[in-house]
């Protein structure tokens, strides 16, 4: 097992009170394997891929859980393995790739910064493995490119850059958060196949987080769902896709649009919204938005139910079916 | 997008073979050219260069062999600058006459550099007719200081006759006339502007540097550390500046590297202050986040992810604060607790003017003048150095 992580919470403390980001969540991710974390927006998904790298800004604090990387508490490693782990062994993408990169220096330079920090090259190496990194991740001239300041790329380009700094210490994990979500649609497809085809050379494994199913059934073995910081239902991504437990899957699912369907086949989306979390709903924090909702679910969160092979479900109406 | 005027015309193909050695002067090639700028300030300099080394030929040979520092640093620099505009002409105007074939082919890159917030900084700041004038009058400074032996006519210190020279009115043989002791006031005004100069930039440079890694120390750890650090900025900040120095110059015999330091470390404060600012929101930007992320140790994401990113209003305030160092050294020098006679310095020659001010107007005057002069085109540096990096001023007519 690559990463284990148990029971994380993490809670941000702000004037208004305790706010609850992430909330007793427990997955765990297998060498050279893509797990998708998915959920919609504010429901806590950047906030677990932060607090794995105990990288959670203040007022933000974990609370509680382990997070257990090749199993190592990365609570109780010191600070210097926590520093060599991150970047070392654990790369991280995010969202945004314009912000990610430093805007005074030029890419190449950051890639070797990485290199000679990690790999303790010296710059000369560095600089020509960073050369070699860019190529890598299909960037066109990359002797001429690893000059280039950020402001001088394309977002697409951009993005392979930050994911050429992520893995250029060949990562055992790789968290990818949201790493198409700034991109337009046919960039998308060409970063997700450069993850893919990245994943295949270093056997790397892959979290990847996004609230675009579509993304997810391209590339995850498995699937966590994610609502208001807490695990609604996981399993193998094609398993949930045909038959999704959980009422809050089975919504998110059927309001994807999907050729074929007609107009006779009506999108119906999850009726309200997500809800403040600050004062989320007594029991079930899905249930005021849930048609099987009862007085049961008002009472207290369920339990995750193993509800198949590899699959559970935190759900009191779900059954097997 | 090539901007270059006339690239067809490399001096090789120069229709006069006359001309070819004509065009070995710097800056010729580059008039040739079209290049007005370049060409203007590469002739112009080496010019200048060559008049001081022929008028001054005496004392060009007479300081060339001396062992005295400042004589050797004058005459070397003398010819390395010679040296350097010719060799600098040629290499440029080779550049420029040959196709640039090494730059990105795309159309793209090529616009993408022109667009770079650095050169579109050159220039606006080019166009600022005020602020170039005023770099144009800090550099003339700068030369003059360094080849003060050079310069002068007379040593700066000497007392030869003083009842025949005393306070003789400014002519020819003595252009900003002489003091009560005889000694030539524009040998002593040219060696003052070492110390003004030397003062203000040192000064800058300790203060600047001590005040940006103590803001950014404060700025990015935050919390108690931050809490700790700008109280005690807060306490050094309740002194008044000025008394605070007068107590340090007294208290330590005053030299040069003594007021550097006081200076400095009495003024830093301000860079720590709006440098932590800076920080605070800088830190917050998603680069630093993913620095931290990719396992980066806090000096470095200070010194080299931070730091630089901050440099523009650093940039700013240090050419700002160079005026007021310069300054804060007259007015210690005046009231005779800084540089001490006979060093000369501005601030002790206007001192001295101050009580012959009936008698010898011209031995206030002078030194008072230059003195307004560098600290007005440091000020209008700084504007011109604030405008061109702003952003937020005209960026638009540029990309």
């Amino acid at each position: 097992m690559l990463l284990r992580v148990e029971n994380l919470a993490v809670s941000f403390f702000l004037d208004e009170g305790e706010l609850r980001a992430v909330d007793g969540v427990t997955f765990d991710i297998q060498e050279a394997e893509t797990v998708a974390l998915v959920g919609e927006s504010g429901c806590g998904k950047t906030i677990v891929a932060l607090a794995i790298l105990d990288l959670v800004a203040s007022p933000g604090r974990r609370v509680g859980g382990r997070v257990l990387f090749r199993h190592e508490d990365l609570q109780k490693v010191s600070s210097e393995k926590l520093r060599k782990i991150r970047g070392g062994q654990i790369g991280i993408v995010f969202q945004e790739p314009g912000a990610a990169l430093n805007p005074v220096f030029p890419i190449g330079r950051q890639i070797a910064e990485v290199l000679q920090l990690h790999l303790g090259m010296l710059r000369h190496d560095a600089e020509r493995e960073a050369v070699r990194v860019l190529g890598g991740v299909g960037i066109p001239e990359p002797e001429k490119r690893f000059k280039a300041y950020p402001f001088e790329l394309s977002g697409g380009m951009q993005q392979r850059a930050v994911i050429a700094i992520a893995t250029c210490t060949r990562p055992a994990l790789l968290i990818a958060d949201e790493p198409t979500t700034a991109l337009d649609v046919t960039v998308q497809g060409e970063i997700l196949d450069l993850l893919r085809d990245l994943q295949e050379r270093h056997q790397m494994a892959i979290l990847l987080i996004t609230h675009d199913l579509g993304v997810v059934a391209d590339m995850a073995n498995r699937i966590l769902v994610m609502y208001t910081g807490k695990l609604f239902e996981k399993g193998p991504t094609a398993r949930v896709y045909e038959n999704p437990r959980h009422p809050y899957t089975k919504g998110l699912l059927s309001a994807i649009p999907r050729l074929g369907l007609g107009k006779s086949a009506p999108l119906t989306g999850i009726p309200g919204a997500v809800p403040d979390l600050l004062d989320l709903p007594s029991g079930c924090t899905f249930h005021p938005r849930c048609s099987l909702a009862d007085e049961e679910c008002t009472e207290f969160f369920p339990e995750q139910r193993v509800m198949g092979i590899a699959r559970e479900c935190a759900c009191y109406k779900a059954k097997i079916t | 997008m090539n901007r270059r005027p006339d690239v067809s015309r490399p001096p090789a193909d120069l229709p006069d073979p006359s001309l070819r050695v004509f065009a070995a002067m710097p800056g010729v090639a580059h008039l040739l050219m079209g290049r007005w700028r370049a060409g203007l300030n590469l002739l112009g300099f080496t010019v200048l260069l060559a008049s001081i080394l022929a008028l001054r030929w005496d004392a060009f040979r007479e300081a060339f062999s001396s062992s005295a520092i400042d004589d050797w640093v004058a005459t070397r620099f003398l010819l390395i600058a010679l040296l350097g505009c010719l060799v600098f002409s040629i290499w440029d105007a080779r550049r420029i006459s040959t196709p640039d074939t090494s730059a990105p082919s795309d159309i793209t890159a090529a616009s993408a550099k022109a667009r770079s917030p650095y050169r579109v900084a050159m220039r606006r700041f080019a166009e600022n007719t005020l602020a170039v004038a005023a770099l144009y009058t800090i550099l003339l400074f700068c030369l003059v200081a360094i080849l003060a032996p050079l310069l002068a006519p007379y040593d700066p210190a000497a007392i030869e006759d003083p009842t025949n020279t005393r306070y003789l009115a400014p002519s020819m043989a003595h252009l900003f006339g002489t003091d009560e002791f005889g000694r030539d006031w524009f040998s002593r005004a040219v060696y003052g502007a070492r110390v003004s100069l030397s003062v203000g930039f040192l000064a800058v440079i300790v203060a600047v540097t001590f005040g940006t890694v103590y803001g950014s120390v404060a700025g990015y750890f935050g919390g108690m550390v931050d809490n700790a650090l700008m109280r005690l900025v807060d306490v050094i900040i309740a002194f008044p500046t000025f008394f605070l120095m007068l107590m340090l110059v007294s208290v330590f015999e005053a030299s040069l590297v003594v007021l550097v330091l006081i200076l400095g470390l009495t003024s830093w404060t301000g860079t720590a202050r709006f440098i932590r600012g800076e920080i605070l929101s800088l830190k917050e930007r998603e680069f630093i986040e993913a620095a931290r992320a990719m396992g980066l140790p806090h000096r470095i994401i200070i010194f080299r992810h931070l730091i630089p990113n901050a440099a523009a209003p650093v940039l700013v305030s240090a050419s700002l604060m160079v005026g007021g160092m310069i300054g804060a050294e007259a007015g210690l020098s005046f009231l005779g607790i800084g540089i001490r006679p006979p060093t000369p310095s501005w601030g002790n020659m206007i001192g001295q003017g101050q009580g012959a001010l009936l008698v010898a107007w011209w031995v206030a005057l002078s030194p008072g003048l230059l003195l307004a002069l560098t600290v007005l085109s440091f000020n209008l540096l700084a504007d011109g150095i604030r405008d061109a990096l702003d952003p937020k001023t005209l960026m638009r007519k540029y990309i």
